[in-house]
């Protein structure tokens, strides 16, 4: 216990002090206002950094977003594309494996036509050429094979490839006081093949979107990862353990 | 026209809050002396006691989005300010832990006249205390901190907490006696 002595003594001295209104030199808030300015400097700068990177992040979640929902939007697109081609490529797209041993056999009765180098009609002999050729899937695998006089006939499969690829239409020039008809690419070699090559890179938005994803750790450990199928369904997978070391 | 404006200490901290430089000054002002003889009674000379004050303030200043409104505005700059100047001599009270407790033993009987004192004279006699005694003297007798805070704040034990203050009483006792030139018939008795 505390003796009163001692408590009175303590709050006579508090008493006394508390009142003590000093004088403050004035030199006090001056150096108070500059080292406020330095600080705020600093702070305003770490703030500025916090502030924005909440935003870098937003973005770059916006940017997956709709890069994700941009390449799945796509997708119909794309399909529309492959069907909506000319009439002949769709139809040796639809041609079963049946279609194409006909056109096989076609082919076959048709040696001496195979022979020719190119196919130069004169509209008054052969008038059913003319006809064959509106035709469609037929007339294509004639002149696809024909295109390539050097290579015996193959099989089914890889004429319908070149057929779905390079379909050829046929059309009359005139040479030389004679109606010929030449064979011409729907869709040109260059820009057939490019277009291929196009696609595919195309497949690889789950890879920059895996790009984009920062690696928790050395093992190149990733929370979230995409990947998509051949038909271009994108999925994104969690890993777990990731989350954990990240935590 | 008066062209004085009128502030309340509300107006003050928000506008403090929104870091601006006018509220801020007229903050410290309203408050300096205060807090300056705060100050004075935990530093040993008055230049130190200048530097707590603006590290003090400097602190109340950035951390001000923490004050809520809870308690007193005043109250939580001064336990900034006893907390800043608690920080200096942490490190030389941590030799403190000495248990001797021998109150009353060595404490002058003496009667004092408070009334007469001057307040400039007994802070200059407090500041005269040595670290350990004027720290636990402050802050138990003037702050009314109790002796368990005092030891979890300065990291000591309850019973060096104790012995400071016997001690810094005892002091202060004695040069007040020297102080008064042997003059008994003061208002204030033991």
């Amino acid at each position: 216990m505390e003796r009163m002595e001692d408590k009175n003594f303590d709050q006579a001295i508090q008493q006394k002090v508390e009142g003590f209104q000093p004088k403050v030199p004035a030199q006090v808030w001056d150096k108070i206002e500059a080292e406020l300015d330095n600080g705020e400097n600093v702070r305003a700068i770490k703030e500025r950094k916090i502030s924005t990177f909440p935003w870098k992040r937003m973005a770059a979640a916006l940017v997956v977003l709709t890069s994700g929902v941009w390449w799945y939007a796509r997708q119909p697109e794309e399909v529309v594309y492959l069907h909506g081609k000319p009439k002949t490529a769709e139809l040796a797209l639809s041609a079963s494996p049946q279609s194409v041993e006909r056109e096989e056999e076609i082919a076959k009765t048709r040696p001496k036509e195979m022979e020719q180098k190119t196919i130069q009609l004169a509209v008054d002999k052969k008038p059913k050429q003319f006809r064959r050729v509106e035709e469609g899937p037929r007339q294509m695998v004639l002149t696809s094979s024909l295109d390539h006089p050097a290579s015996q006939p193959v099989p089914g499969r890889t004429v319908l490839k070149e057929e779905v690829y390079h379909p050829m239409v046929e059309t009359l020039e005139m040479e030389s006081n004679k109606l010929s008809l030449v064979q011409q690419s729907v869709i040109p070699l260059a820009q057939a093949s490019g277009e291929t090559v196009r696609r595919k890179k195309e497949l690889g938005v789950s890879d920059l979107l895996n790009y984009m994803v920062g690696a928790v750790d050395k093992e190149n450990k990733k929370i979230v990862r995409f990947s998509h199928d051949e038909e271009g369904t994108l999925s994104v997978a969690v890993d777990l353990a990731a989350v954990k070391i990240k935590l | 026209m008066n062209l004085k404006h009128r502030y309340t200490i509300d107006d003050l901290l928000a506008g403090c809050k929104r870091g601006e430089r006018k509220a801020q000054e007229l903050l410290y002002r309203a408050l300096a002396s205060k807090m300056y003889a705060v100050c004075l009674r935990y530093a040993t000379t008055d230049f130190e006691a200048e530097d707590m004050l603006q590290t003090g303030f400097v602190k109340v200043f950035q951390r001000i989005q923490d004050f809520k409104g809870e308690g007193s505005f005043e109250g939580w700059v001064r336990r900034i300010m006893v907390n800043t100047a608690i920080g200096i001599y942490r490190k030389k009270l941590r030799g403190l832990n000495i248990q001797s407790i021998d109150e009353g033993t060595d404490q002058p009987q003496q009667l004092f006249d408070m009334e007469r004192l001057e307040v400039e004279d007994l802070m200059r006699l407090i500041q005269k205390l040595p670290d350990g005694y004027r720290v636990v003297f402050n802050l138990y007798a003037i702050e009314g901190y109790s002796h368990k805070e005092i030891a979890e704040l300065l990291g000591v034990s309850e019973g060096a907490s104790k012995s400071q203050l016997s001690r810094a009483r005892s002091w202060l006792k004695q040069k007040l006696m020297i102080l008064e030139g042997g003059n008994q018939n003061g208002t204030y008795g033991g």
